[in-house]
């Protein structure tokens, strides 16, 4: 069921099938938000973040903003495990795996980059939620009723802070807060004055207890018990000596940056965003994008519980090649170029929406 | 039950705000009351003072009714006057004030004026302030050890001395003497005082062709008067000088800055100029926590 808390405060967006968008729409009720998405069948459907007293007028400054959800965002492309599959010539229809400046069958620089989506990426991103979550628990100290984690129906999730105090905050604060997040900005000289580097206790909230993990764990590793155990006791450390072993602090801060979540900052900061309505179907897979509780965060796979389609059989012809994959618990492909193969709706779906293949009646 | 040096001390405070609103005066009562002229000439000296960056004067702590009403005399004509510049002239002057007077204030009136003024702040040994109101107050302090990234933190707090604790509450000051009220037109006693005041030159005709969204943004903050962190002021100045703005030029636009001193500011650009630092990039200026998001360009705004 389609959902949307303060439905009325919100501005909504739709993408039809036909790419007609349709913009600055508000509804009074959930009722009719049901009944507006049952009659034109979207194929995106996106509400704000921002709650508004009149979410239907054009200009911001007419809206009245009352609030916005913090919104993070996490989305496994680009992230190290989950890049493209797939590379497509534009001009003359060639197509590789590996990555591909000029097409070398044409010479064409038309060249598009495609990506599949599989379990592998989602676990790539639930880990990223999980880093996310365990900063906003351990050092914005908030509650589990305070967050709520839903999966985006493509490659990512969504986690975003319900709690009263978020919602009014300023670009400026959620910029900081989504810098906070990924520990931009954190400078070890701070902890350098004129009686050497006074580092922080391991045991210390935050970054600065993070980094001076594993700044011990990495002196140790090359011999250094000594400072690392002066380290843990909170001695100073002889500016000397660690001006000229650098790099033993260069790497404590790229050890201390694997704790920090992979989001994407920019829609942290951004109160006019758009962001996809909970339970609608995703454009790009026909999967559901759904909110999910902590318990269901762990053993959710998006192939078995986010299927928005039927399973009645539909026929594809193969476009592009199609990587070996799972829905349903049941196992499709690979196929090949011009293949026509009859499948159930939801996996002839996925083919079809990442402009795999095309329907064949 | 306050005591009379406390309501002189911070005439900004919800409690020195009760002591008069009882009398519930008009603006015109402000303006022309006999009893008020000794508030309304200290309400004319701190914006003087304000303008000028000069010092405070000492508190009256015998007097809290003429601080308390000076305040919202020189506030009543600073939103009149629509002036932004002379608004962060008086945030600032007002802040600092608070630095000065705090200095020897017992632990317990800090707290007192922390809820005051809405930061959530306890004493456990040090004192912890709700992460959000702290970032909330630190944007303005970009030192590297003022970012909530470098500092202690434990659950949902940072952690401060008591020094670190009393600028930050010398920012909520800011913040609350930069918001706005509600005012009426200002009668002739109050536009008086205004025309009285000796600000700075406002136009800066250059053009701002050439400049990075981001500097531009910068440039537009300090015309407000705003009061920009050391970086970025850095950034400004290299990013002007680079754009082909003579020194004068980019001295004029830190006149508007709340702390302008003439001597310093024109070392300071002269040295950019002569030792000819690089403008800073984008990418760097981000990693400072300049301007967020403006050196991007904006595409459509949805998220997956």
């Amino acid at each position: 069921m389609i959902f949307a808390p303060e439905v009325e405060k919100r501005e909504f967006m739709f993408m039809g099938f036909d790419d007609v968008v349709r913009r600055y729409i508000s509804f009074k009720s959930l009722d009719s938000l049901r009944s507006y998405m049952a009659d034109i069948v979207p194929r995106h459907a996106y509400y704000s973040v921002g709650l508004y007293r009149r979410p239907e007028m054009r200009k911001m400054e007419q809206r009245g903003l009352e609030g916005a959800e913090i919104l993070f965002d996490i989305d496994a492309t680009g992230l190290k495990g989950c890049s493209y599959d797939l590379y497509f010539c534009e001009n003359c229809s060639h197509e590789q795996d590996s990555e591909m400046a000029v097409c070398p069958s044409c010479g064409s620089d038309k060249i598009k980059k495609m990506d599949w989506i599989d379990e592998r990426c989602i676990a790539i991103a639930r880990a990223e939620v999980k880093k996310l979550l365990k900063i906003l628990r351990e050092d914005f100290g908030l509650k589990d009723d305070d967050i709520l984690v839903s999966y985006t129906g493509n490659r990512g999730f969504h986690v975003r802070i319900l709690a009263k105090d978020f919602l009014k905050l300023g670009k400026e604060e959620r910029a900081e807060i989504a810098g906070y997040i990924g520990a931009k900005g954190f400078d070890y000289e701070v902890f350098s004055s004129s009686g050497g580097y006074r580092f922080p206790k391991p045991d210390e909230g935050g970054w600065r207890g993070r980094f001076s993990r594993a700044l011990i764990s990495i002196l140790r590793e090359n011999g250094m018990e000594e400072i690392a155990k002066d380290v843990e006791q909170g001695k100073p450390i002889e500016r000397s000596f660690m001006r000229k072993r650098r790099w033993i602090m260069e790497k404590a801060v790229s050890r201390m940056r694997e704790e920090a979540a992979n989001i994407d900052e920019a829609v942290t900061f951004d109160i006019q965003r758009l962001t996809r309505v909970p339970n609608s179907l995703h454009g790009k897979t026909g999967l559901r994008a759904m909110t999910l509780t902590y318990g269901e965060l762990d053993e959710f796979n998006p192939f078995l519980d986010a299927i928005g389609l039927s399973a009645s059989p539909m026929k594809v012809r193969i476009l592009r090649k199609v990587p070996k994959f799972s829905v349903n618990g049941l196992s499709f492909g690979p196929y090949k170029r011009d293949e026509v193969v009859e499948l159930p709706a939801y996996a002839a779906a996925l083919i079809v929406l990442r402009e795999r293949g095309k329907t064949e009646i | 039950m306050t005591s009379l040096d406390f309501l002189a001390k911070y005439p900004f405070s919800e409690e020195a705000k009760k002591l008069v609103e009882r009398e519930n005066l008009s603006i015109e009562e402000l303006a022309y009351d006999p009893l008020l002229s000794k508030a309304r000439k200290m309400a004319k000296e701190r914006l003087e003072r304000a303008v000028l960056r000069s010092a405070f004067s000492q508190p009256d702590l015998l007097d809290p009714a003429s601080e308390i009403y000076s305040l919202i005399i020189a506030r009543i004509i600073v939103e009149g006057s629509k002036d932004e510049i002379l608004r962060n002239l008086l945030a600032e002057h007002e802040s600092k004030r608070f630095m000065q007077v705090s200095r020897d204030e017992s632990d317990e009136n800090l707290l007192k004026i922390a809820s005051d003024l809405g930061v959530r702040m306890e004493l456990k040994g040090e004192f912890h302030v709700n992460i959000i109101d702290y970032m909330r107050l630190s944007k303005r302090l970009r030192d590297p050890r003022w970012r909530a990234v470098n500092r202690k933190i434990e659950g949902g707090n940072v952690l401060l001395s008591r020094d670190e604790a009393r600028r930050l509450l010398a920012e909520a000051v800011r913040e609350r003497i930069l918001s706005k009220i509600e005012v009426p037109e200002l009668p002739p006693p109050f536009m008086d005082i205004l025309k009285s005041l000796n600000m700075p030159k406002k136009a800066v005709k250059k053009s701002k062709k050439g400049l990075l969204p981001c500097v531009e943004s910068l440039l537009d903050s300090i015309m407000r008067g705003e009061n920009l962190p050391h970086v970025a002021r850095f950034a400004l100045a290299s990013h002007l000088l680079a754009a082909g703005w003579s020194k004068e030029e980019v001295l004029d636009v830190f006149r508007h800055s709340p702390d302008f001193k003439e001597k310093i500011a024109r070392y300071q650009i002269e040295q950019i100029a002569k030792k000819g630092y690089r403008p800073p990039s984008c990418r760097k200026m981000m990693s400072w926590g300049l301007c967020p998001g403006e050196c991007r360009v904006r595409k459509v705004a949805k998220a997956d």
